[in-house]
C-alpha cells in the first residue's frame, strides 16, 4: 500500500528519472485546480472538480492510509515525495487526522473513522491553530458533558481546510477529549480565511454551544500528548517542505541549462550556478535533519528540539530556494500562472505555519543554554543507539 | 507513540559501532595523559603542539585506535567511517586531538589504500598511523592553484626513474614532512587531465628544497617545494602511469571529509561554553546562537549521512564537497560569533593560544581555502551533481 510513496529520490540533476509521483500529479494539475483565476477570484466548477479528483486520487494511491501503517521516518519520506507535487492542505490535514486517531483514538474511531478517511470517503482534519509552534500548542475549545453527549464552545483559527475535524477540547484541566465535528453541525460556523497559498486554504472554526452526541467523542488525550502530536505534525510539514524545495531547485536547474544568453546556457555562470549549489546544500542539510528527527522520534526520544530545528531549516531553505529560482528565471517567473508561483506561495505560508523560525531559534538556544546536569544526562540516555546531538550532549560541560 | 514498523535510516548505530565506541570511551577515560602533557596540546607554539599531538597519536595507535576503518592486514579494524567519526567527536569533547599528521591520514593513506601497490601499503601505512611519518601533498602550483589541470611540474620517465622538475606551493605540513605525494605532468601530448601521474617523493633526497611560508596566524606549517632534477624510482608511481588525475580527485575528496576531523573543526562546543557565560536567553544573540546550533547540527548530520554509505571513494563525489563547504563556512560563522562575544582583551590582543577566539577566528579563515577554495567545490557540485554546463 505504501509502496507508492517510498524511497524519495531527490533528483539533483533533472535529467535523472522522475519519481512516479511527478507523473501522477503533474504541476499543471495544481495550476488548473488552484491558479486559473487571480488571487481574488472564486474557483470555477472545473477547478473544484479537479480538487475533488486530486483528493480521491491521493486516497486511491494509499496516501491517506499511510498514517495508520507507517513509522514517522517512513511518513516523512512519503511527505517529502508529496512535497514535490505540492500536496494540497486538505490532504495534509487528512494525514494529521489519521495520526491523531491512530495514537489517541478510541476503538470506534480506529474501526470506522480511520477506514473512511483512508478510503477518501470523508474529508477530515484536526482543529488546531497551525500558527503555534509545537511547544506552545494548546486547544482553545472547551468541552462540557451533557446528557447523551458533549457541548463544545470556542474558536480555532488557521485550521487547514476540511469538511470535518477532530476537535481537541478541554474537559478538565489537562484532560482533553477528541470530538468529531462536521461543518454542517448545529452551532458550528466555518469561515474561509483564504491563504497566501490557494492550495493550502485556512479556515476559522467557531463552536457556539455546539451539542454533539456521545458517539462523536472519538478519543481522549492529555496536554502533553497533544504537544507531541503537534510536534509530529510540524516535523511532517518540514518533510513536505523538503520535497517542495527539491522540486524548486530542479525547476531552476533545468531552466539554467536551457535558457541561453550570448550563445550559452546561463547555468555556466557562477552567479547562477553557485546560487543553485547553495540551495542544493541547504536542501541536503534539511533532509538530514528531518530524517534524524524522525529516527529519534521513532525510538521514543523526546524529540522536540530536533523538530524545532527541522521546522526552522525548512522555512529558511524553502524561502531562499524560491527566491533564487524566481531570480534565475527572470521576469517570466513574476507571472501568476508560472510554475514557480505555487512553490513561492507555499514557501511564504511556511514562514507562518507551525511557528515562525525565530521562535524556534529562541527555543533551540534556550534548550542548549538551560540544559544542564541530570537533564542532559537523561536526554543522552534516551538516545542510546542513535547518534547523539552534539549541542545537547555538550550542554553540561 | 507506538512504533508499528522498525524505523530505518543513517543515524542508527550498529551493534559493532556501539561496542567500538564504548570500548574507546573506556580506553580514553584511563589513558588521557596528565594535565601537564594535555596543556601542550594547546600550547601557543605550533611546533610544541604538533609534537604533543604526535605523541598522543602514537599512544592511540598502539592501542589500535588509528586508521580504524583500514583493512585489518594494514593495522585497521575494518570499522565504519561512522565509528571513526564518533571517536573524533569524543576526542573533541574531551579537548583531545586526534592526530598530528592529519594530511597523511586523511589524504595520503587514503590514496595509498585505494591506488597503491601492496608493497607501498605495507611500507608506508604503519608509519603514517603511528604519526612517525609526516607527508604532504605536492599538488598546487603558483600559476595553477587549485586548477590542477594546469599542472606544469614535469616528471620524465627515463628507464626505471622519473626525473622531476618544477615548483609546488601552499603545501600544508611540507616544512615538517619527510615525503610527499606529487602530481606531475608525464605526457604533454595528452589531454590535460590524462597526462599526469602521482608519485611518492622523498623530500630529504637530493634536488628537493622546502621553504616554509608564514601564514595569517603567524605559523609556518605550509610551504613551497622546489624540485630540480629529482630522481624518483618508477616503483614510486601510485596508480597508473598518466592516471594521476583520478588519484588526485579521489584524494582531494577524501581529504575534504576526514570523519574524525569534522567534530574538531565545527567547534560548536566551545561556543556553547562561551554562550553560557555571555548570552542571555531571549536576546538577539541567543537567536543567533540558535541559528548557529542549527547549522552545526545539520552539517554534522549531513556528514554522518554521507559517511554512512561510505565505501572507498565512490560516496564522496556528491557529498564530500557539499559537506566540506557546509562545515567550513559554519565553522567560520561560529568563530565570528565567538569573537563578538568574548572580552575586548581576547578580541584585540594577539595571543596564539588555540583556545583564544581571536586565534580561532584567524585560523578558521583557512578552512574555506584549504583542500581547494569553496568556489572550486561549488563548481564541482554544479557540474558533477547538478549537471550544469561548464
Amino acid at each position: 500500500m505504501t509502496e507508492n510513496f517510498k524511497k524519495p529520490e531527490y533528483r539533483a540533476n533533472p535529467e535523472m528519472p522522475q519519481p512516479a509521483i511527478d507523473r501522477e500529479f503533474p504541476l499543471e494539475l495544481i495550476r488548473d485546480a488552484y491558479y486559473l483565476g487571480g488571487p481574488e477570484d472564486s474557483p470555477g466548477e472545473n477547478a473544484l472538480r479537479l480538487r475533488e479528483d486530486m483528493f480521491g486520487k491521493y486516497a486511491r494511491l494509499g496516501f491517506l492510509r499511510l498514517a495508520q501503517e507507517a513509522s514517522l521516518f517512513e511518513l516523512a519520506e512519503a511527505l517529502e515525495l508529496a512535497g514535490r507535487v505540492l500536496l494540497p492542505g486538505r490532504v495534509f490535514a487528512g494525514v494529521l487526522a489519521g495520526i491523531l486517531l491512530r495514537d489517541s483514538g478510541g476503538k470506534r474511531a480506529k474501526e470506522e473513522l480511520l477506514k473512511s478517511l483512508a478510503d477518501g470517503r470523508i474529508s477530515l482534519g484536526v482543529a488546531l491553530d497551525l500558527r503555534r509552534p509545537w511547544f506552545s500548542s494548546r486547544t482553545t475549545v472547551r468541552a462540557k458533558k451533557t446528557k447523551g453527549g458533549v457541548e463544545l464552545s470556542g474558536s480555532v483559527d488557521f485550521v487547514p481546510e476540511s469538511e470535518s475535524w477532530i476537535v481537541p477540547a478541554e474537559l478538565s484541566r489537562g484532560k482533553l477529549v477528541l470530538v468529531q465535528v462536521e461543518a454542517s453541525d448545529l452551532g458550528v460556523t466555518r469561515e474561509s480565511r483564504g491563504s497566501v497559498d490557494p492550495s493550502f486554504s485556512l479556515n476559522r472554526i467557531e463552536l457556539k454551544k455546539s451539542r454533539l452526541p456521545l458517539h462523536r467523542v472519538c478519543g481522549t488525550i492529555d496536554s502533553a500528548a497533544l504537544g507531541a502530536f503537534s510536534a509530529k505534525a510540524s516535523l511532517l510539514y518540514a518533510a513536505l517542505a523538503a520535497g517542495s524545495v527539491a522540486r524548486t531547485v530542479e525547476i531552476a536547474v533545468d531552466h539554467a541549462k536551457r535558457r541561453k544568453v550570448a550563445g550559452g546556457p546561463i547555468g555556466k555562470f557562477q552567479a547562477i550556478s553557485h546560487k543553485l549549489v547553495n540551495n542544493h546544500i541547504a536542501l541536503e542539510k534539511l533532509r538530514s535533519m528531518v530524517a534524524y528527527a524522525a529516527t529519534q522520534w521513532d525510538h521514543g526520544a523526546a524529540a522536540g528540539i530536533y523538530v524545532s530545528m527541522a521546522k526552522a531549516a525548512a522555512e529558511r531553505s524553502f524561502f531562499e530556494a524560491t527566491q533564487d529560482a524566481i531570480q534565475i528565471h527572470g521576469a517570466e517567473a513574476f507571472q501568476w500562472q508560472h510554475t514557480l508561483n505555487p512553490f513561492f506561495r507555499r514557501a511564504l505560508l511556511t514562514k507562518t505555519l507551525f511557528g515562525k523560525g525565530d521562535l524556534h531559534f529562541d527555543h533551540i538556544a534556550a534548550t542548549a543554554l538551560h540544559q544542564t546536569g541530570r537533564k542532559a544526562q537523561r536526554a543522552s540516555r534516551s538516545l542510546e543507539g542513535i547518534l547523539p546531538l552534539a549541542s545537547l550532549d555538550a550542554a553540561h560541560f | 507513540m507506538t512504533r508499528q514498523h522498525p524505523p530505518s535510516g543513517p543515524f542508527l548505530l550498529t551493534k559493532e559501532e556501539r561496542e567500538l565506541f564504548s570500548a574507546f570511551k573506556r580506553w580514553l577515560r584511563t589513558n588521557l595523559p596528565d594535565k601537564k602533557e594535555r596543556a601542550l596540546w594547546v600550547a601557543p607554539e605550533w611546533e610544541t603542539r604538533w609534537h604533543a599531538w604526535r605523541r598522543w597519536q602514537k599512544k592511540m595507535c598502539e592501542a589500535g585506535w588509528m586508521g580504524i576503518s583500514w583493512p585489518k592486514e594494514y593495522g585497521g579494524r575494518e570499522a565504519t567511517h561512522i565509528a571513526d567519526f564518533l571517536i573524533g567527536e569524543e576526542l573533541a569533547a574531551q579537548g583531545a586531538p586526534h592526530s598530528g599528521n592529519w594530511i597523511s591520514l586523511a589524504a595520503i593513506a587514503q590514496a595509498i589504500l585505494a591506488f597503491g601497490s601492496d608493497k607501498q601499503k605495507r611500507e608506508y601505512l604503519p608509519g603514517i598511523a603511528r604519526g612517525e611519518d609526516n607527508w604532504c601533498l605536492a599538488v598546487t602550483e603558483p600559476e595553477a592553484g587549485s586548477n590542477v589541470m594546469a599542472t606544469a611540474t614535469k616528471a620524465v620517465l627515463e628507464k626505471d626513474h622519473f626525473v622531476v622538475n618544477g615548483r609546488k606551493i601552499w603545501s600544508t605540513h611540507s616544512p615538517y614532512a619527510s615525503r610527499c605525494l606529487l602530481l606531475a605532468r608525464t605526457d604533454d601530448a595528452a589531454r590535460p587531465e590524462w597526462g599526469m601521474s602521482m608519485l611518492i617523493v622523498d623530500l630529504k633526497g637530493p634536488g628537493v628544497t622546502v621553504s616554509p611560508l608564514r601564514q595569517l596566524q603567524g605559523e609556518t606549517n605550509y610551504g613551497e617545494i622546489l624540485f630540480r632534477d629529482v630522481r624518483v624510482p618508477k616503483e614510486n608511481l601510485v596508480g597508473t602511469l598518466h592516471g594521476g588525475w583520478i588519484v588526485q580527485v579521489s584524494t582531494w575528496l577524501a581529504e575534504s571529509l576526514p570523519p574524525w576531523d569534522i567534530p574538531h573543526r565545527i567547534g560548536i562546543r566551545p561556543l556553547l561554553q562561551l554562550a553560557k557565560r555571555k548570552v542571555k536567553p531571549g536576546s538577539a544573540e541567543a537567536r543567533r546562537l540558535g541559528e548557529l546550533i542549527l547549522d552545526a547540527e545539520m552539517v554534522r548530520l549531513t556528514a554522518v549521512k554521507s559517511l554512512r554509505d561510505g565505501k572507498a571513494f565512490h560516496y564522496l563525489r556528491g557529498t564530500a564537497p557539499l559537506t566540506k563547504i557546509a562545515f567550513t563556512e559554519t565553522s567560520q560563522k561560529i568563530t565570528e560569533a565567538g569573537l563578538d562575544w568574548c572580552d575586548d582583551e581576547e578580541r584585540a590582543l594577539w595571543d596564539p593560544t588555540p583556545e583564544k577566539w581571536l586565534y580561532r577566528h584567524v585560523s578558521a579563515r583557512s578552512n574555506t581555502l584549504a583542500r581547494a577554495p569553496s568556489e572550486v567545490h561549488r563548481n564541482f557540485l554544479a557540474h558533477s551533481v547538478l549537471g550544469l554546463p561548464r
